[in-house]
């Protein structure tokens, strides 16, 4: 990660409050009447105080639970949102002010919201996009052909996206968004129900976009194993506050101490072997079966070497497998424990 | 840069009128209805002041011209013609309010070019060019029934007239559809304003009471996309009348778009995504 280099997006202590109307039930004709004539209002801060920077050529994602604030993230970097407070800046510009400039060096793709006309064919959209961006021919047939080929949606081109599935339409919608050539490209949700091949697929292009083309990549999504594939650094965020912002790796190390053993073994040394494992500190759990044992361990309270010296001791052992849980596994972790997200000391950038 | 980017907008147009093309190739059946729309429309208007005018052979009330059936006939084409290009041309306005509360601006504001642009670029509906056509032949059969003398420079100070208080009528239209960043949804109020249009534009407005001509020429221009036209192109008002009409349409044009501009760039602020 380039971290000498100037960011290339930044935002500074950034506050998004949004407002919606109270819904209160209300007894009586006349308090009904006065509700219906004034509503009460309540305002949510969709982002609190938010602060990070993304540097030239990241691979960043932004992770959180429904409603934490990364589409609102998203769409303040893009320009789409004005911050109620606080400063949003990219290629060193505001995007709200500069929208027409920022848009020309940015791309964005929505999952859940197409940005090609519906009713009209595909590459219909991308000529108007080809002189939206003022993209030159030769470049824009070059990149159409490039593109589509890896994508392998050419036949899809003479139709209109309404007749597509969701898989051959994302693929289009990553195609516009990436034929002016962009520094950076946003992309919120962009596997949101596809299916393994089209998920594929388009993760493969995301990563050889960031790593050819060095297009610096922001990526709001829930399934982790985009993330698990795509990305270096994770930014995780919940109601509107980051709780973590750092490498990945750095995320597992610090979250999850937790380790999962699981030993094969032919034969048994010890008759008491399962005691004497479950009473060792730092083993969370033993399960057996059919000369199979699986153990889950806290490796802060526990040395792996120790313990296994110990299995090796105790059993006659087949084969031995340690894995870190997934990531997916964490981040569920991290989000289903609400005071352990409050407590999660947010790394500096 | 402003002018630039102003170029290149313009520069897009082919392009949305391109993808309008397609649209309506794909939607054929819309493309006649808007057809069977027009000639209901024209039939029923047509029937109607041949009605009155046979009870009452010209109009004259407070007006400042007759209105017999030539001008009548005449006023209907020339509303025709121009609601076939406000759908064309003004449609997306139309729905201003229904992407601030419902379909959402992002797909705008993401893309380089002005956001009331591609809305209402992307909104062209070639269907409107069908209807000018049939304005178009309605003025021709009701100039050669009744015997009209049509002068060119007319045609064209009428055209201008038409062009700009049409303008000012949608753009004011636009104002009222960004209240939506305020209020929610707003179609009850479009509504209101959408039959002010219908049941006025096919009328000669100058035939009504002042405080109604008043309303439909400074507050709600409906009189610049029928009767106004109609006067000029028939050369029934002097070229000093015709320039005075064409300047406040074009007047309340920019006041509108100022207002806009001001509205637009306040609610853009509270702007609340949808979903998300």
């Amino acid at each position: 990660m380039p971290l000498n280099q100037e960011p290339i997006a930044e935002i500074n202590n950034v506050v998004r409050i949004y407002t919606k109307p109270l819904v209160k039930p209300r007894k009586g004709a006349h308090r009904r009447f006065v509700g219906f004539l004034k509503r009460e209002k309540q305002t949510i801060r969709a982002l609190d105080g938010v602060s990070f920077k993304i540097h030239p050529g990241e691979c960043v994602a932004l992770l959180g639970p429904n409603g934490a604030g990364k589409s609102t993230t998203v769409k303040l970097l893009s320009g789409i949102l004005h911050p109620t407070s606080g400063q949003v800046r990219i290629f060193d510009q505001d995007p709200y002010h500069n929208r027409i400039d920022c848009a020309m060096r940015y791309g964005v793709v929505f999952g859940q919201r197409s940005l090609l006309w519906t009713h009209v064919p595909v590459k219909e959209s991308l000529k108007l996009y080809q002189k939206m961006y003022n993209v030159p021919k030769p470049i824009f047939d070059e990149r159409l052909k490039e593109f589509t080929e890896i994508l392998d949606i050419e036949k899809h081109l003479p139709t209109a996206p309404r007749r597509l599935s969701l898989g051959e339409r994302m693929r289009c919608e990553i195609i516009a968004a990436l034929l002016h050539q962009p520094e950076v490209i946003f992309l919120d949700e962009p596997t949101v129900g596809l299916d393994v091949v089209a998920k594929k697929k388009i993760r493969d292009f995301i990563r050889r976009i960031n790593r050819e083309e060095k297009v610096t990549v922001f990526l709001c999504s829930h399934s982790m194993r985009d993330v698990e594939e795509l990305t270096d650094r994770i930014i995780l965020i919940s109601k509107g506050n980051i709780k973590f912002d750092g490498p990945k790796r750095q995320l597992k190390r610090r979250w999850s101490n937790e380790r999962k053993i699981r030993v094969l073994y032919k034969k048994v040394n010890k008759a008491n072997w399962q005691t004497e494992l479950e009473e060792q500190q730092g083993v969370l759990e033993l399960t057996t079966q059919n000369g199979q044992a699986d153990l889950r361990i806290d490796q802060d309270q526990l040395a792996i070497g120790d313990l296994l010296k110990d299995i090796m001791e105790l059993l006659v052992v087949d084969d031995i497998q340690v894995t870190e849980p997934n990531l997916e596994d964490i981040i569920r972790e991290i989000f289903g424990d609400e005071e352990r997200v409050n407590n999660l000391q947010m790394e500096a950038n | 840069m402003v002018k630039s980017n102003v170029f290149r907008q313009l520069s897009l147009l082919p392009g949305y009128i391109r993808l309008s093309l397609l649209r309506i190739a794909e939607d054929k059946i819309q493309l006649w209805g808007a057809f069977a729309t027009s000639i209901i429309g024209i039939g029923m208007y047509v029937f109607f002041w041949n009605v009155i005018t046979y009870q009452m052979p010209v109009l004259t009330g407070v007006g400042w011209v007759t209105w017999g059936r030539a001008e009548l006939t005449f006023l209907i084409g020339v509303t025709e013609s121009a609601w076939g290009f406000g759908a064309f041309f003004w449609m997306g306005v139309w729905e201003i309010h229904w992407h601030i509360t419902e379909l959402g601006l992002e797909q705008f504001r993401v893309r380089p070019a002005s956001s009331i642009f591609q809305m209402i670029a992307q909104q062209f509906w070639a269907g409107g060019l069908l209807q000018v056509a049939i304005g178009i032949v309605m003025l021709w059969l009701s100039a050669l029934t009744f015997g009209l003398v049509i002068v060119p420079i007319n045609v064209l100070l009428g055209a201008l007239a038409l062009f700009l208080g049409q303008a000012a009528l949608y753009i004011l239209w636009a104002c009222l559809c960004c209240l939506a960043f305020w209020i929610g949804r707003n179609e009850g109020l479009l509504e209101v304003s959408d039959a002010v249009e219908m049941n006025f534009a096919r009328m000669p407005i100058d035939i009504m009471p002042f405080g109604v001509q008043y309303f439909l020429t400074f507050v709600f221009p409906v009189i610049f996309i029928s009767t106004v036209p109609t006067m000029i192109i028939l050369g029934y008002l002097s070229l000093q009348s015709s320039l005075f009409y064409i300047g406040i349409a074009g007047g309340l044009a920019l006041l509108w778009i100022v207002v806009f501009r001001y509205l637009w760039a306040r609610g853009l602020k509270r702007y609340q995504p949808v979903g998300g």
